[in-house]
């Protein structure tokens, strides 16, 4: 299948500026001001498939967002290839930009004060999209995220999770190639994220729309990526399916339990028999075992708890991007 | 092209009328800030219409009025460089950035919508209702006037979208708007008609663009200016400027940041 991006060792750095605090370094702030190189994405190197779904995770600061600005054709990268579509995205951002949709999770494209089928209609027009197929895909897409009642509501009315399809609609009015989702389940109820979800698979399995998408979610990176590319302080960790990943590093698996009383650490020692267990103090009465689940079930872990405790209640907390990229550095 | 603008003039008129008590306090502005030019013109020419020369209260009044409502239309104080300062600073750039229309274009219709909005429901009304208020004769020249206020919408869009560009590097225009609506304000002609100004200050007056903005199509309007002159500089004057921001788009697009993750 061809490649719709390729990148080759491309390196991002930012300069900033470093205010010194203090009376004394005002006049020092303006004559010499003191700048600060910082790397944000370095030697990046990957290519997608069309068709692909890819989840680009990694912590806070990792570099994921100034990767979807270079793709789509916004920064330029101080060194290093970038082809979207076989040309240079920044060269060719006017055209690249017809086939592309993006959608910022913290950033709308719909104007505020105004219905949101009246951006859509703007948007209609900038992407010279015929009224036939502006009328099906609004029609459609509204349909699928449930939205239709609310794109006569200015945008200021909106929760956050009709602002976010109704984005996601505009994003795809002018029907792109390429969908950049940057976050786009960020503060989002676990329903809206499900219809979010369906809907863009859906779209890939019709359409076959290529999406890159960045998230802190897991469920998000479980329920929709066929690959991850895992980046932290702006390098890649690992590029492959999720599977190996977790195959690969991850060997644990948090269990939150909640007891009926103060137990400190040291009175779950008949827990000593499982190898390789964290026992970490939540607060007075929670406590997180992080365990090793290539060794042993949770079952045993809990049903030994059971017999020598009083638990109240237990739960087994989801994987964390972080915890996966702490487990692959 | 066609349809893109009415878009936006839909667009504009939603967000310009979303906030009804707004519109209407941004209305009764107009009209106090018209009453009371009009009132400071009408002594100054009591107290000695000799300083005024050959400018009867009538076209001073006319001149005025226009002025004031015709700067709501204009809006030179909310301009595109407003809109892109705001979104350098909130980052929601990149989403005009990402558009297959260049920044420039999407500016101008912007603008373009929302003077035309401002036009219909602000100037037009208020300086027809004030010109039956303080019983003014109509004696303007329309044709000579419309081609000038065009080339000058033309001309501040062009300050403005320089303005733009340099947001892009500075990030932020505070110091930059004081200097630039200052300029606007007082070189224009805008507040004070320039026939007032001491000559050295119109000696440099008449090198900078603002004059035609504001004070040559309003003399127009009132019947005393040169039409053709004045379309040849405004002409000169948006052409300089026009190729100063293409200049500064090239160099700013390279160095573009998108602030926020």
């Amino acid at each position: 299948m061809e490649n719709i991006i390729e990148i080759m060792n491309v390196r991002k750095i930012y300069r900033t500026y470093q205010k010194k605090s203090g009376l004394k370094n005002i006049i020092k702030n303006i004559i010499y001001p003191d700048f600060k190189d910082f790397i944000a994405v370095d030697d990046m190197s990957f290519f997608i498939r069309k068709g692909d779904i890819v989840g680009y995770i990694g912590p806070n600061g990792a570099g994921k967002s100034t990767t979807i600005k270079m793709l789509t054709g916004i920064l330029m990268p101080n060194s290093g290839m970038i082809k979207v579509f076989g040309k240079d995205p920044l060269e060719y951002r006017k055209e690249n930009s017809k086939h592309i949709g993006v959608v910022f999770g913290q950033k709308s494209q719909l104007w505020w004060d105004i219905p949101a089928i009246e951006s859509l209609e703007l948007l209609k027009g900038i992407y010279k999209v015929p009224d036939c197929d502006f009328k099906d895909r609004v029609e459609k897409y509204a349909d699928m995220l449930q939205v239709k009642e609310f794109l006569n509501l200015p945008v200021r009315q909106m929760s956050l999770g009709q602002r976010m399809k109704c984005d996601l609609i505009a994003a795809l009015i002018h029907d792109p190639s390429i969908l950049f989702l940057d976050e786009p389940t960020i503060g989002l109820d676990v329903a809206t994220k499900d219809r979010l979800r369906e809907f863009i698979l859906e779209l890939n399995r019709t359409k076959k729309v290529t999406v890159f998408l960045t998230t802190h979610d897991m469920q998000d990176v479980e329920k929709l990526c066929n690959r991850v590319i895992l980046i932290n302080h702006g390098r890649m960790l690992y590029d492959g399916d999720l599977e190996s990943v977790k195959e690969k590093y991850i060997r644990y698996r948090n269990l939150k339990v909640v007891f009926n009383k103060t137990y400190s650490i040291d009175e779950l020692k008949f827990l000593k028999d499982f190898q390789d267990l964290r026992i970490q103090n939540l607060d007075d009465k929670t406590m997180l075992i992080q365990y090793n689940y290539k060794l042993y079930s949770v079952t045993d872990i809990v049903s030994c708890l059971l017999k020598n405790t009083e638990v109240a209640d237990f739960s087994i907390k989801d994987l964390e991007i972080e915890d996966v990229i702490k487990e692959v550095c | 092209m066609y349809r893109v603008l009415c878009a936006y003039l839909k667009q504009q008129y939603s967000s310009l009328t979303a906030y009804k008590s707004a519109f209407c306090m941004t209305l009764v502005n107009v009209f106090i800030r018209i009453y009371a030019y009009a009132m400071l013109w009408m002594t100054l020419y009591k107290q000695n219409a000799s300083l005024f020369g050959n400018i009867d209260l009538n076209q001073m009044l006319l001149y005025s009025i226009f002025s004031i409502s015709l700067s709501q239309a204009f809006t030179w104080w909310d301009g595109p460089h407003i809109y892109v300062e705001e979104n350098i600073k909130n980052g929601r750039i990149i989403c005009d950035l990402l558009k297959p229309m260049e920044l420039k274009t999407q500016l101008f219709l912007r603008t373009l919508s929302s003077t035309v909005v401002n036009l219909c429901i602000f100037t037009i009304p208020s300086f027809l209702i004030s010109t039956c208020f303080f019983k003014l004769e109509l004696n303007v020249n329309i044709i000579g006037a419309l081609i000038t206020f065009v080339l000058g919408f033309l001309l501040l869009f062009s300050m403005n979208y320089i303005l733009s560009l340099i947001c892009f590097l500075s990030l932020d225009l505070e110091g930059y708007l004081y200097i630039f609506h200052a300029l606007i304000a007082f070189c224009s002609g805008q507040v004070v008609p320039l026939w007032f100004y001491p000559d050295f200050l119109l000696g440099i007056i008449n090198w900078l663009p603002f004059k035609y903005v504001f004070y040559e199509p309003l003399l127009l309007f009132i019947r005393n200016g040169n039409l053709c002159q004045t379309v040849c500089f405004q002409v000169i004057w948006i052409f300089i400027l026009s190729l100063i921001g293409r200049f500064m788009w090239k160099c700013v697009s390279k160095k573009i940041v998108v602030q926020g993750g």
